[in-house]
């Protein structure tokens, strides 16, 4: 069945476990009967607890999971209309051309030994002609503050100056939606500014985005917070809708 | 050549020269002396290769500073041998030490470049990139491994553990703590690594381009020639 043409990403009855790590070691669900429709051009938030299935789903909306990382699942995910998780044609590859994911370690995703080949590496891969890729790195150093560290070593950079690199990464393949795994985890308050300009930016341009983050109040401008616990989703609305006391009480008690 | 030195390394001389010269030359040199047990043929491959790094403007300190600890080994090596099997063997450890030391110079030629202008050099090369990058991301792994095992001996320290006052039998078990969760962090990292290349398109098309493209010099296509060419006329003049 496909989604509504204004839906990007949409979860239907989706649950998913780990593979148990030894016998007679069931493990409870990451994602249990998780429904949520992500509109074309929003900003989503996903707030939650540490261990309550943020980063598990945003691996599902990439196609890590079930591609790359195995386990049970059951339901559906559709990106941009076609279903992907028991699709065995869709790649995580293929896939990467329409949804970007910067993962919380900056570390894990910087491969390459100069800052603008690390921003060269996912065009590269996608094929796109060489002037296009110089013109969109040379754009993605200014923007990400990286202006004279062209041709540094990541392994040189500060955590801020990583991070910026890895969404700059991501940004140069410009895919349609874009997922932030604790994004802020190493910006200091500039950094933390130009993201949520970038944003903005973002979303004004028709971009997709979601975004995993402990620090949420600072993404009062998204469409929508998703509340979740214990792999549960429990409440999806605007963030003026969202009352603070199930914030408060019900997330971290 | 296209890809500039990076910002802490001087540039010209042998930085300045396209890698593929630098693949051959080492390539070329550690074939020869494989294939050959005559002193002064291997000697003579040593003086080229010691040549190359002068006029290239090499800084032999730091070159010396680089190779000291593989030089101690191969003396080592020497002596061993040398005691062990006597007169014998002095000319065996001599053509083997020689050997040694000819790949030990080649690498340290292949050092005064930029890693990333090596991956460009063998795709350009139509090796497949994906054995490339098999390459350069284990190398990108060095410095971050180093990194953790840094910390992970300092926190050890931190809790108590002074590995200087430690005896030889209690300092291995205890580096061997530490050499756990380094392993155990570096297959949590090659995971997590390879995971994000795929999220960043790795392999989803047939092929791939390349934003930045060397491209050789006069000189360099020279040298390319030159290096297997001279080790050749060395082993016609000394191998008799």
């Amino acid at each position: 069945m496909k989604t509504d043409d204004h839906i990007f990403i949409e979860t239907r009855n989706f649950s998913f476990s780990y593979p148990p790590t030894g016998k007679g070691t069931e493990r409870r669900p990451a994602l249990a009967d998780i429904n949520l429709a992500i509109e074309i051009g929003s900003i989503t938030v996903l707030v939650g607890p540490s261990g309550c299935g943020k980063t598990t789903l945003c691996r599902c909306l990439t196609g890590a999971i079930p591609k790359l990382i195995k386990g049970t699942l059951t339901g559906e995910v559709y990106i941009g209309g076609r279903e992907i998780a028991h699709d065995d044609a869709v790649t995580v590859g293929a896939l990467s051309a329409q949804i970007g994911f910067v993962t919380q370690e900056p570390d894990h995703q910087i491969v390459m030994t100069a800052v603008e080949d690390d921003i060269a590496f996912g065009p590269e891969n996608l094929m796109k002609p060489p002037a296009a890729i110089r013109s969109s790195v040379d754009a993605q150093i200014s923007n990400m503050g990286l202006a004279g560290k062209a041709e540094t070593n990541p392994s040189a950079l500060s955590g801020g100056e990583k991070q910026r690199l890895a969404l700059g990464g991501i940004l140069a393949m410009n895919p349609e939606a874009m997922i932030f795994d604790e994004p802020m985890s190493n910006l200091d308050a500039d950094g933390r500014t130009r993201f949520t300009r970038r944003i903005k930016e973002l979303k004004s341009g028709g971009r997709t985005v979601v975004i995993v983050e402990h620090d949420f109040e600072l993404f009062d401008f998204a469409d929508r917070w998703v509340l979740m616990k214990d792999g549960r989703l429990i409440c999806a609305d605007a963030p003026a809708n969202i009352p603070r006391s199930l914030l408060e009480d019900e997330l971290w008690r | 050549m296209t890809g500039g030195a990076s910002n802490h390394v001087k540039s010209g001389g042998l930085r300045s020269i396209d890698p593929r010269p630098k693949l051959m030359l080492m390539v070329s040199a550690s074939t020869a002396c494989m294939l050959t047990g005559n002193i002064p043929h291997i000697a003579g491959i040593l003086c080229v290769l010691i040549l190359t790094l002068v006029v290239g403007g090499a800084d032999m300190l730091v070159v010396l500073g680089r190779i000291r600890a593989l030089l101690l080994l191969i003396a080592a090596l020497f002596v061993i041998q040398t005691i062990f099997a006597g007169m014998d063997g002095l000319l065996l450890a001599a053509v083997l030490s020689l050997r040694l030391l000819v790949v030990v110079l080649a690498a340290a030629i292949l050092l005064e470049g930029e890693i990333r202008d090596y991956l460009l050099a063998l795709v350009q090369m139509k090796l497949p990139y994906e054995l490339a990058f098999a390459v350069i991301v284990g190398l990108h792994f060095l410095p971050i491994l180093r990194d953790e095992a840094v910390n992970i001996y300092c926190y050890m320290q931190l809790r108590g553990k002074d590995f200087k006052k430690l005896g030889i039998a209690k300092k291995l078990r205890a580096y061997s703590g530490l050499c756990l969760p380094i392993l155990a962090g570096a297959l949590r990292r090659a995971y997590e690594t390879s995971i994000a290349m795929d999220l960043r398109g790795f392999r989803a098309m047939p092929g791939r381009t390349s934003m930045r493209r060397l491209s050789m010099r006069g000189t360099d296509v020279i040298l390319t020639i030159f290096y297997p060419v001279i080790f050749i006329a060395l082993g016609f003049i000394f191998v008799r």
